[in-house]
This record gives C-alpha cells, structure tokens and sequence, in this order.
C-alpha cells in the first residue's frame, strides 16, 4: 500500500503554467482541455492587492465524490490511491463533473483540435490517445508512475514547486520535504476544501512573500469597490426573477409538506376493524389466516365470541377493513358468512390461546403500517435531502447563484427540469450509447414507477384492496413490474459477477448491500402473492411483514447505497447541463475564458479557501483572472 | 519516455511497441532561456518533449517551460511556411505564388547582382533577430553579409535592448550575473523587471534559493502588480517613468545617513576624478604635464598633491586616499581652473531639494519614508542585487535612470559576492564567446548600420560618422529570425520597406512581416537544425540538433547562404563549404578561452560550462581581479570601449560636450515625457508594453496551443481609469494616440497602477479586435548622446517604446464581440 500525493509549495510557485502545457503535452489533451491549469487570482483592491497562483489537478482523494457519483463504475481508486476513470468504461453521462467540488472533470460533446488533419504528430500520435466523448481528468500520470517516473507536471516545473510521493512512507520526498518545511518555514500543508469531506491527497504550503504594498495613493474603499462589483453582476431585472423563483422553492416545499401530513392524518382516520365461523368451513376461509384456525386469533383479532351482528359481520367481510381485504360474493358467498358467523360468535374465548402474534398484528393495523410507513418516507426524505445537499454542495452550486442570477433561474430550471426528464426518467443518455444497457435500467426504472402506480391505482380504484383475479389490470401490473425488477435483478447479478469493472475500490459493499435487500424485496413481494393464490393463508401475514421491513430498509438505506444513484445521477447530469450552458451563454467572461470553461465558479471557491490561509482579510474580495 | 500511453484502465493495454529515438537538444529563441530538452522522436516525429534536466550545476535543473513545451504546435503549426513564396501581387496583398528553391533563389540573386552592380553591396541591409541565440545559422548569414559587403543590422539597439546607461557608465551594454547567483541574495530590488514571467526556467533562484533558503526580502518597483510581485515581499507602485528619481533619492539617503561604501567609489569608480570648471572636462594627467591624454588624476590627501590613476588595474595603492570632496585650483596652459572631485558634482546635485525624499514622493508616488527605508537596507543587507527590466530602458531618458541606479549601487557598494551587484537581462544579445572566427573570416565585417537608421530613411544630422550609411540609401532587405513589423514602429518600417527594390523574409511560420515579402523562404525551427547557442542567464554552451529533419521545404539558413554565394560571388563559395558542424568546430577553436577544452563530441552529450568563474557574479574580473573597466563586449576590441569609458572605472561623470549640451553629464532626472511634443503629453494614460509568457516576442503568438489558454489581447486598465470611460471588464475598447489606434478587449484590473495601461508585447494583428498592434507609437527619435560613439550594439541609439501616452475608448459591449470561440 502506498498513498501517493502531490505537494505544492506556493512560494515556488510562480504561476507560469508550465504544468499545465506540461500536461497537454503528456496527456494529448484536445482544445479546452486541461487537467492541470494554475488558478490566477488578484484580490483587494489598488493599491493594496496580492497576486497569488493556485496550481490545480486531480485530488486523487480518499473519499472521491467523483467515483461515487459515477453510475457506471467507470470511476476507480488504485491501491496506490491514485483514482481514475476507465476510458473504456465510461459512458460520459457526466455526473461526475458536477460531482467533483474541484472541478477537475472535463467532459466535452466533441473534441476540438489544434492542427490542420494534415499533420501526422497531432493526428496520429495525439488524437488516438484519449477517447472522445468520455469523462477526463489528471490522471497523476499513472501511465509514468507505472514505470516509476514522476509525474509530467512535476518534472516540468521550472521551480520543482511540486513535490511528488508516497506520504505513508516517512523516507519519501515528500513526507521529508514537508517535515523540513515545518522546521525551516515553519509552514504546514493544508488540503483543499475539507467541508467536502473528499480526503484529498494533494497538500500546499503557504506563500512566504509579505505582498506589502507602499504608496501615497490614496487608498480606495475595498467594501464599496466590491460591492460595486457585486451589484454589477446583479442586474435589477434578474433580481426580480430570482424572488421569483425563491418564493416557488418555498411554495413547493410547503405544498409538499402538508400533502405529506394530509396523507398521514388520513391513514390515522382510517382505523378500526374485527369478525366470525361453522367450525370446517372456518377454518379452511381465508379468514382463519388471520383470524387464527380456532378463531381465537392470529395475526387479525380473535373472532370468538363476536359481539357483532351479521350485518356488520357481512358488511366488513365485503368491504374490508383496516388491512382486512374486502372478499366479493364470488369468493364467499352470503351464506358461508353467515355459518361462519354463527360459528364464531358461538365459539367460547380463551384468553390464554389468543397468540401473542395477535398483540402484533393488532398492533400492525393498516393505521400504523401506514404510519411508519410515512415515518419511513419522511426520514427517506430528509436522507435523501441531505445527500442531493451534500451534491448540490460538490457540484458548487452555493458558488453557481450569481452566475445563475444572471443566466436567470426560470431559464435554469427550465435546463434542470428537461435534464431530469430527458436523462433520468428516459435516460436517453444510455439510449444513445448502448440500447441493451438501456432496457436494463428501463426495467428497473419502470418497474419501480409501475409499482408505485399500481399503488396509487389499487388505493383509487380498490381502496378496500378486495381481493382480484389475476387477469385484473390492478393485479396485472404491479406483478408485471415486480417480474421486471426480477429480471433487472438476475442481470445486475450475473453483470456484478462477471464485471471487471464492479469493485471500484470504495463502495463495493453499500453496492451489495442493495442488490441484496432489493431481491429479496421483490422476492418476499412474490412470495406474498404467491402464498395468497396457493390458499397458504397462515403464512401470509408473516411474509408480508418481512416484505414490508425489506421495503422500509430499502428505503432507509437508500440514499447510502447503489439505490442513490437512482436520483442522485439524474440531478447531477442536469447540474451539469445547467453549469455547462451557464458557460456557454457567455453571462460570464471568467467562463468562457477559463480552461475546461465551467468551472470557474468551483475555481472560486478554491481560491477562496485558499486566501483563507494565505491572506484571510482578502477572502472575499479577489478575482480569478484568465490573463497573466 | 514515450507518451503515447493511454489512461491506465482497469484492463491493462500496452502501450504500443515503436522505435523510439530520444534526442537532447536546446531551444533557444531570445527568451535567454536556453533550456536543454529531450524529445521522443517516432517515425520522424516528435511526440514528446521534456525538459533535459541534465545541467551539470543540480540547481539549474529542471529549466524549460510553457513555450519549449509547446514548441510542438509551431513546429507543426497550422501557419508553418512549406515551400518558398514569390508574390504575385502588391507588398502585402496576399498574392503568392509557391516556387521551388531554384526559382526563388534565382529571383533573388538576380536581385542581389542587380542591386550590387548599380548601387553597391552595403544597399543590402540584414537583419536577423538577436545574433547570440544562434552562433551558426545567424552567423553564416553575417559571414555572407561580411564577405559580400552587405550592411547588416543589429538587433539589440533596435529592440531598444541595449542598455545606454550601463554603456555610459561601464563601457559595456549589460552586464549579467549567472541566474544561479540570485539565490545568494539577502536582499533583491526588482526594479521594472518581471522576472517571474520572463526569466521563467532562473526564477527559482529567487523563489527557492533566495526567499526560502536565505530569506531574502524582495522588493518590486513596478507601476503593475505584475507577476513577480506574487514573489515580493514589498511592492512600490510606481508612478511610470519617474524611477530614476527614486534612484536619486535612494543616494540621497544613503549620503545623508552615512551609508555610502568610499572603499568601493575609490576603487571602482570614477568618483575622486576631477572635473575642470572651465570646460567640463575631466582633469588628465595631460593637462598637468604628468602623464597621457588618457590618464587622469585625483587629489591624494596622503600626499596632498596629484595622483595619477593607474591605467592597467583598478588597485590603489593602499596609502593614496583620493578625496572625494574639495576643489582645486590648478594652472593649465596658463590659465587657473578649478578643479572638483565627480562625488563633490553628485552630492551637489542630489542634495538639490528636488531629490529630497519629501519631493520625490511626490512624483513617485512612493512615500518618503519607504524610499528611507528601503534604501537604507539596500545599503546596510549584503549581498543585496538590483535586476534591472526593460521597462525603465525602453525610454528616451532611460540612460539617465539606470546611471542613477548604477550610483546607487555604488554608493551602496553593494557588489562584488554572489548576490549582489546590478544585473539587467536583456535579452541573448550578449556574446558569451568571441564569434568572429566565423563570423568575420580574415577579419572582414559587414556594414553595420544601426536599423534606427532605415527605419526613418535617412541618417540624422547628429549621426556618429562611423556609421556608414549607404551612398544610395538601402535597396534590399533580408529579416531573418524577426518579425519586425509586429513590432511598435511597424508603420514607419512598412513605408522604409516600400522604398525597397528587394525584400526577402526566411522563417518558418508566416509572420505579418513574412506577408509583406518580396520572397519568403521557408526555414526549419529551432528544432530542425544544428546551432551553437548560450545565453547571459546561465554559463553552460550548448548545442541544438535536428531533432527531426527540416520539416517540408524548409532549408537551414546556412544552406540557403550557400545557394545564393553560389549564385552571386561563386568565387566566396570556398567560404561556405563547410556544414554546421564544423562551423561549430571552428567557433570552439577561435572563440578563445571560454571555450578553451571543450568539443563538438562533449556538446552532443550535454552542456557544457564555459571557462567562466563559478559563480558568476558579473563584472567577476574587475571586481575580483581588479581588472579595469570595461569588461570585454564580445566581438569587439577592449580598444574600442575604451573610447567611451576612458577612465578606465564606473564613469557617473560624461564628459563628451553633447552630455554637458543635454545637461547628462551626470544622472540627473529628466521627466519621461518631456521629449514628447505637446499633443502626445497631454493624452491622459501611459501605456507600457510588457513580455507575456505567452510569447518570445512575437514568437508562439500564433501558437494554438498558447492561445487557447491566453486566448486574445487585452489592455489592463484600473477600475477608475475604466469607470471614468464607461468601460467594464471585458469590453471592446480601442486603445488611441494622435498616431494610431487598434482594438482589443479590456481587462479592467486592480492590479494596475491608475493612469496606466498595459497590453503585452508581441501579439499579431490578427488576433486584435482591429487596427495594427500597438500603432500608437509611430515616432522613431535618436538620442544625440547616443550618437557620440558608435560600437555596434554597445554605443549605438536605444530605443523609447514605452514613452507613450494615448487613451482608451470603449467601442462595444462586453459579451458582444467579447467571447473567442
């Protein structure tokens, strides 16, 4: 095991850009393309303004935000921790490029190049070398460090401000480096960006140069001159249109909120629920099931000694109640109602047989199945919130607001909400690149949705859940859609088996974790079913209630596991279509002018994060700047 | 070292099996780099290039940068000349038609006979960029200029390069130490120079060996936050063109506090020589009847009586003790003058209220007490170096300025160890070796004609008579390695250039200047042929090898010469029938002792260090040996300097009557602009014009690969300067002067002084919004004190590009035209 990192010792550097030409040249990039660039930031206003030059590349962090968003497992971390993407693996659906908090993701529609065809060296010996269409990035020169060279950056630094290494070995350039610099400088390396929790591997070191500047010139206010700044890049009639969009958010998210509770209250209303027999009819209805063979009780209450009448005993037999399914005539007809009933009420009550599964069942009446169910979903919600935050967060979406003032927010949602159709529900990324791999995710994809549908349908059209053929379209659907989701499972199964590519090196257990509660999910769901058509009434109950708590940890899981990339790749490709047209709408020169144009705002806030070391009273007022 | 790996999947593939060949080479185009570099050659072509790293001295490793890395996209660039191109239409239409050798080559020696025959050899002028980058190919080109006759151009003086002051003072136009010796400093004033962005591959030696071994303080003086000042631990935001009365309040402080180094002014300078009152003169042993015209006296206050200074060393006996302040009165043919020591004639002068660290602020906008400040510890830090920029040379007072800076340094005596002294990079004009065994065969030179000189079509009235200026003025112009017409005087050269019956241009991508030829002839790059090159930042002589073979038709300068000897004056052939590398065999055999030892077999390993001292400190042999000034400017004769630096030691006093006419005898301060008729003054901005890292000069400006990271021209401006003319950051602006405009894109920027503007040097006109690069400054004015002697490119006239005023306007909205696709 090693841990190789990058040291950039900021007083070396003097901000030529060698690494990054450097780079091109090793890695054959196409126009736009930069894995290495040096971020060139002035801050404070004149007289009294620093310059300062952020060298940037690939973290190859521990915890690469990049490599999870990535849907494909395209995305690899080395044991020598260097993390890579597989050009042959990637699909360049991009939701790593949104991922990356540090905007080291290149990921163009076509590449673009530098020399007419006519020339051999860039067509045959620098075109062929990176696959178009893919997602880039540095790559530490893996290739060299392979045949124990330093990377190309490195060693084209006319300063050797990078000091290349292995940290985990105390001998190592730059663990020694680093131990020198404390005692000489006195200086200690920091890390990009720790609230993203990435781990990088790439450290810097202060600049040691004081930057102080002498001059009777007056100085001019910093505050007003960037507030000027600010105001200019916040023009009025956007102002208005981000109000806009800000009181929708919120009118959304309330409107949210109450249907949530609405529907809860509802599902705590609907409560209630109790039955009867003739002792062989009885015990062979579906009603002992529950009820319990001697009608003392199982999951569902006792019927014994009945206090109701057959009217209300007939009245719910048909209608169902609470969990209780409404039984049509054509199953149970009038009469054996009431021979059950007389049955029933005529049967003695003893206490001591009522099983403790009643106490249960009772307890898991619709009301609270619903409940926790609700619980279940609102904790989801919050997960699930708090990861796409996190995401949100990466994808540099804080950094993005005034840019998007500018670009204008309805124009944003209006590229959010078309990525999230296009990319997620049709996934017409995969369309266009690999038809089968499409049909797998579509069986997924849909089935999942059928069975939310049939959900919705079945609560609509047959609240009581009275019990249907099987022909019936209710019943049709959600089965063909469990089938799907089967046959999804078998594929992902025998892929995850087969695959290469499967153990990216991190996540590979949360991977499993929920291939393995979604097949049983969907095979408890069949076993329900199943056990319901073979007359097998007594397991029922206790299948269902394992289905269910599959469901629940399903849910609760899933914005941990394998299952985030469900929601959480649709809405980073659709970041990512919302930066990228940012950048090129030309709301902002910065963009445009940038290496890899679309992360400038990402660059911001690494410049921001590092003048927080180098000159904290600066912070906020500095710019990036795409000329020397 | 092959690159033509993939990204390492999680499949592994091979990298494909190719003969491979790896060749050392250096690419040296005037940037004073001259960085070794390994390409990875397959099939004839380069894939790969990495810095050698292989500099005997660990410290200069690893050298190289941005522009030697992406040498590949000139090399192959989509603007590379293939074949030889005769036009067809007007100078500059467009019109070519592509002709083989033989045609062009013909179309030019007839040319050339023609020319010879009606109007003599010396009609034909050659100018090829800055001769020390290139020993071989430029050097066979003067060595036919020379064998034929022709007039031949220097570069250095045109460029504005050449350093007056220093001529003025140290009878040499520069004077370097090795880059290495930066890293000995303890304190080091950047005055105007950006040596972060143009000393990319020595910069460390600041950065690394200085600041963070020895914790050297940095000061920059710069109107622009440029990049250095990332690197300064102090910044003066100077006001433009008022440096070297900065200078002259720094000696003031250092004489008002006692800080002056008397061992250092009575060893190494001319300051206890005296100055007859009559006529301004200095006083000579002459006059005194005590020795020759050229040997001068000192009151020694040992003897209280004359001394003579000896003329063969700098050393003093240890019991003279010249005075620096007093006056005598003497008896000369008759007549009593007084006589004053040149320090009494300084102090006088600095001590004028003008210079008062009070008044200076004022203009500097520097605040009396930092100028205390800073010189006091430029006095009292050792070592302590000045790095002088081209952006206080490039003026017409630009003389004056570095004199003041070169009494500073004196005064300091801040010399003489590594880290110290002044050094002022000026491109690699400086010859490290004597060249003449090639250039010059049995000592015949061309006609050296300053460019100045063509460019106003005619010489001035004060022109220096050695300067033989054609009887039927210039006929035919040769460029070679330059691109003159990107430069800040282009439309006063394109209307010389329209004289002309011949024009031809040789290089390998077709500059603006190659689009107004006559004939261009395709040459082969840096990396396509063999060359001797060093260079003044580092002592290691080097050798450059086709790495790939002449790309297209592009022939090496040395066969090209070849060609046209044979069709012009066959009987010189003999001369030229030699190839690069005995030409490189002969340089190493007469350049003398520099070379002393070193082989064509041990250049093709690596470099090799000169015979020089270690380190180099510059001015090594006076300071060290005592040896007297000037220190020897290759190719020339000691003799020759001499001439105007007859003491022998730093000269603050000129005694030449056109110095006493302008009132330069000594370093005064004269204000920037003065010069300048009315009109010019009054426009509001100044703008300087500073090296990018984007570009040698104009080279790389076409480079795709560069351009997509710097991507177009820009005029830095102020906010305020902006705000006041309703300019924000990126709109299309033009930049106006009562002589020209053009168009470019605004960077409204705090980093830059208010008043001032800035747009890089070197861009071509097509990348700009509209009109010609930097047309603004269309005035070509010699200094007549410039003109006193003539040593090609060490006295010759400088150049004053950056006393320009104009303004800016906005033209266009930002976003409108504003974004490059």
């Amino acid at each position: 095991m090693a841990r190789l990192a990058m040291l950039i010792d900021l007083t070396r550097c003097i901000g030529c850009d060698s690494c990054t030409l450097a780079c091109k040249q090793e890695h054959g990039t196409p126009m736009d393309v930069f894995f290495a660039r040096v971020l060139n930031v002035e801050a404070g206003t004149f007289p009294n303004v620093k310059r300062i030059y952020i060298p940037v590349l690939c973290n190859n962090c521990e915890n690469p935000a990049c490599l999870k968003a990535c849907p494909n497992k395209a995305i690899f971390r080395r044991e020598d921790g260097i993390v890579l993407i597989d050009q042959e693996r990637c699909r360049g659906a991009g939701a790593c490029v949104s991922a990356c908090p540090y905007g080291n993701i290149i990921l163009t529609d076509r590449d673009r190049w530098y020399l007419p065809d006519d020339r051999a060296y860039e067509r045959d010996y620098v075109r062929p070398r990176l696959k178009e269409q893919v997602a880039r990035k540095c790559t530490f020169c893996a290739h060299r460090v392979d045949e124990g060279l330093e990377p190309a950056c490195v060693v084209a630094c006319p300063t050797t401000a990078r000091i290349f290494g292995d940290v985990e070995d105390p001998n190592s350039k730059i663990s020694q480096y680093i131990a020198e610099q404390k005692q000489t400088t006195g200086r200690e390396p920091f890390k990009l960006l720790p609230e993203a929790q990435t781990q990088p591997a790439n450290m810097y070191l202060g600049t040691m140069a004081a930057q102080e500047v002498s001059t009777l010139e007056a100085p001019s206010a910093p505050s007003a001159r960037w507030e000027e700044a600010k105001r200019q890049r916040e023009p009025e009639r956007v102002g208005v249109a981000a109000g806009a969009a800000r009181l929708f958010a919120k009118i959304t998210a309330l409107w949210l909120l109450i249907m949530m509770l609405l529907f809860v209250l509802q599902a705590v209303a609907q409560q209630n629920g109790s039955a009867p027999t003739p002792a062989e009819l009885y015990s062979d209805s579906s009603c002992a099931g529950c009820h319990g063979p001697t009608a003392m009780g199982g999951l569902g209450p006792p019927l014994a000694e009945t206090k109701r009448s057959l009217e209300e005993f007939r009245k719910i037999v048909r209608e169902g109640r609470g969990m209780m399914p409404a039984t049509p005539p054509s199953e149970m007809p009038d009469a054996e109602i009431a021979v059950i009933h007389d049955f029933v009420q005529k049967t003695k009550l003893d206490p001591s047989q009522v099983p403790i599964s009643y106490k249960v069942g009772q307890w898991l009446g619709t009301s609270q199945v619903t409940l926790i169910f609700s619980l279940v979903t609102l904790v989801w919600l919050v997960l699930t919130l708090r990861v796409l935050w996190y995401w949100a967060d990466c994808a540099g979406w804080k950094q993005l607001q005034p840019y998007l003032r500018k670009f204008g927010y309805g124009r944003a949602m209006g590229v959010f909400l078309r990525s999230l159709v296009m990319d997620g529900l049709l996934v017409a990324h995969l369309w266009r690149r690999d038809r089968f791999r499409w049909a797998m995710h579509a069986l997924m994809i849909y089935g999942f949705l059928a069975l939310g549908l049939a959900d919705i349908l079945m609560s609509v059209f047959n609240p009581m859940r009275g019990s249907l053929p099987i022909t019936h379209p209710l019943k049709l659907l959600p089965n063909l859609a469990g089938l799907a989701i089967l046959i999804g499972i078998i594929y992902v199964r025998y892929r995850y088996s087969e695959d290469p590519y499967i153990d990216n090196g991190l996540t590979l257990s949360r991977d499993y974790a929920f291939l393995s509660l979604l097949t049983w999910t969907i095979l408890t769901g069949f076993l329900v079913e199943g056990l319901g058509y073979a007359g097998a009434y007594v397991f029922i109950q206790p299948a269902y209630i394992l289905h269910l708590l599959l469901v629940a940890g399903l849910f609760l899981t899933a914005p941990f596991t394998r299952f985030q990339h469900a929601f959480l790749v649709p809405v980073l490709m659709a970041l990512t279509k919302v930066t990228s047209q940012v950048a090129y709408s030309g709301v902002e020169l910065g963009f445009l002018n940038e290496p890899s144009p679309g992360r400038h705002h990402k660059s911001e806030r690494i410049a921001e994060d590092v003048l927080r070391h180098v000159a904290p009273e600066l912070a906020g007022k500095f710019r990036l700047r795409y000329y020397p | 070292m092959a690159t033509r790996h993939a990204v390492p999947g999680r499949i592994p593939k091979p990298a494909p099996q190719e003969a491979v060949r790896v060749v050392r080479t250096t690419d040296s185009p005037n940037c004073t780099g001259a960085c070794g570099w390994l390409a990875t050659v397959v099939n004839d072509v380069i894939v790969d290039l990495k810095p050698a790293a292989d500099y005997p001295c660990e410290e200069y490793n690893p050298r190289g940068c941005l522009r030697g890395m992406s040498m590949t996209h000139i090399i192959y660039g989509p603007d590379r000349i293939k074949t030889p191109l005769i036009r067809t239409g007007e100078r500059g239409e467009g019109k070519w038609k592509e002709a083989t050798w033989d045609e062009a080559l013909d179309y030019i020696a007839q040319k050339m006979k023609h020319i010879i025959e009606n109007y003599g050899a010396d009609s034909m002028l050659l100018f090829n960029q800055v001769v020390g980058t290139s020993y071989v190919q430029k050097g066979a080109q003067i060595r036919m200029a020379a064998l034929l006759g022709m007039s031949f151009a220097t570069a250095y003086d045109y460029n504005g390069d050449i350093s007056m002051g220093f001529t003025q003072t140290l009878g040499i136009d520069s004077v370097e130490c090795e880059s290495k010796s930066w890293g000995y400093a303890k304190y080091a004033i950047l005055w105007s120079s950006n040596v972060l962005q143009t000393r990319m591959p020595d910069a460390q030696f600041l950065t690394r060996f200085a600041k963070q071994r020895n914790g050297c303080k940095i000061v920059a003086i710069d109107p622009r936050c440029n990049q250095t000042v990332k690197a300064a631990d102090l910044w003066l935001p100077i006001t433009p063109g008022t440096d070297g009365a900065l200078a002259l309040a720094m000696c003031r402080v250092l004489i008002e506090e006692n800080l002056v180094d008397w061992q250092f002014l009575r060893t190494y300078t001319d300051c206890a020589t005296l100055i007859r009152q009559d006529n301004g003169m200095r006083l000579r042993a002459s006059d005194l009847g005590m020795g020759g015209e050229n040997e001068f006296l000192v009151w020694d206050q040992t003897r209280q009586d004359f001394y003579k200074l000896p003329t063969d060393t700098l050393e003093l006996p240890e019991d003279v003790n010249p005075a620096f302040k007093g006056e005598w009165t003497v008896q000369i043919d008759g007549e009593a003058v007084k006589v004053v020591p040149v320090y009494q004639l300084l102090e006088t002068m600095v001590m004028q209220d003008e210079y008062r660290p009070e008044r200076v602020a004022e203009i500097t906008g520097i605040p009396a007490q930092t100028i205390r400040q800073v010189a006091r510890e430029y006095a009292t830090t050792k070592p302590a170096i000045i790095i002088i920029g081209m952006g206080i040379n490039h003026r017409y007072h630009g003389d004056l300025t570095i004199r003041a800076i070169l009494l500073l340094s004196a005064l300091a005596g801040n010399y003489g160890t590594p880290g110290s002294g002044v050094s002022i990079y000026s491109g690699q004009h400086h010859f490290r070796i004597d060249i003449s065994g090639f250039w010059f065969p049995e000592g015949k030179r061309p006609n050296v004609v300053p460019l100045h000189y063509f460019v106003l079509g005619k010489p001035t009235e004060t022109i220096n008579p050695k300067i033989k200026y054609p009887k039927h003025g210039f006929k035919a112009l040769f460029v070679s390695h330059g691109n003159p017409l990107v430069t800040e005087f282009s439309s006063l050269m394109k209307r010389a250039i329209d004289n002309l019956e011949l024009f031809v241009v040789i290089d390998f991508s077709m500059t603006p200047t190659c689009e107004y030829a006559d004939v261009v002839l395709p040459a082969p790059t840096f990396w396509e042929k063999y060359d001797l090159v060093a260079t003044g930042c580092h002592p290691y002589l080097q050798i450059q090898q086709p790495v790939i073979p002449p790309q297209y038709e592009s022939r090496t300068e040395l066969w090209i010469v070849q060609e046209l000897v044979k069709r012009v004056a066959p009987e010189l052939y003999p001369y030229f029938d030699l190839t690069e590398l005995d030409a490189i065999r002969i340089l190493l055999e007469t350049a003398g002792k520099e070379t002393e030892g070193i082989t064509v077999e041990q250049l093709l390993q690596g470099p090799v260090r000169l015979n020089v001292p270690d380190p180099e400190i510059g001015l090594d042999e006076q300071l060290l040996h005592k040896k007297p000034f000037p220190p020897r400017a290759y190719p020339f004769k000691l003799e020759q300097q001499k001439e105007f630096l007859k003491t022998g030691r730093m000269e603050f006093y000129k005694e030449e009557p056109i110095y006493q006419q302008m009132g330069e005898s000594l370093p005064v301060f004269k204000p920037a602009f003065s010069h300048l008729p009315e009109e010019d003054q009054r426009l509001p901005l100044c703008i300087v014009t500073p090296h990018s890292k984007w570009r040698v000069h104009s080279t790389h400006s076409n480079n795709p690969l560069l351009l997509n990271v710097n991507r177009k021209p820009v005029v830095e401006i102020n906010p305020l300067d902006a705000a006041a003319r309703g300019i924000q950051d990126g709109d299309l602006v033009e930049i106006f002067s009562n002589y020209g405009s053009y168009r470019l894109w605004a960077l409204v920027t705090e980093t830059i002084k208010p008043g001032v503007v800035c747009v890089d040097h070197g861009w071509w006109d097509r990348y700009l919004a509209g009109g010609k690069y930097h047309s603004v400054h269309t005035h070509q004015k010699i200094k007549p004190t410039h003109e006193a002697y003539f040593l090609p490119a060490v006295y010759a006239p400088g150049q004053h590009w950056k006393d320009t005023r104009v303004d800016v306007r906005k033209v266009g909205n930002n976003g409108a035209t504003g974004n490059v696709d």
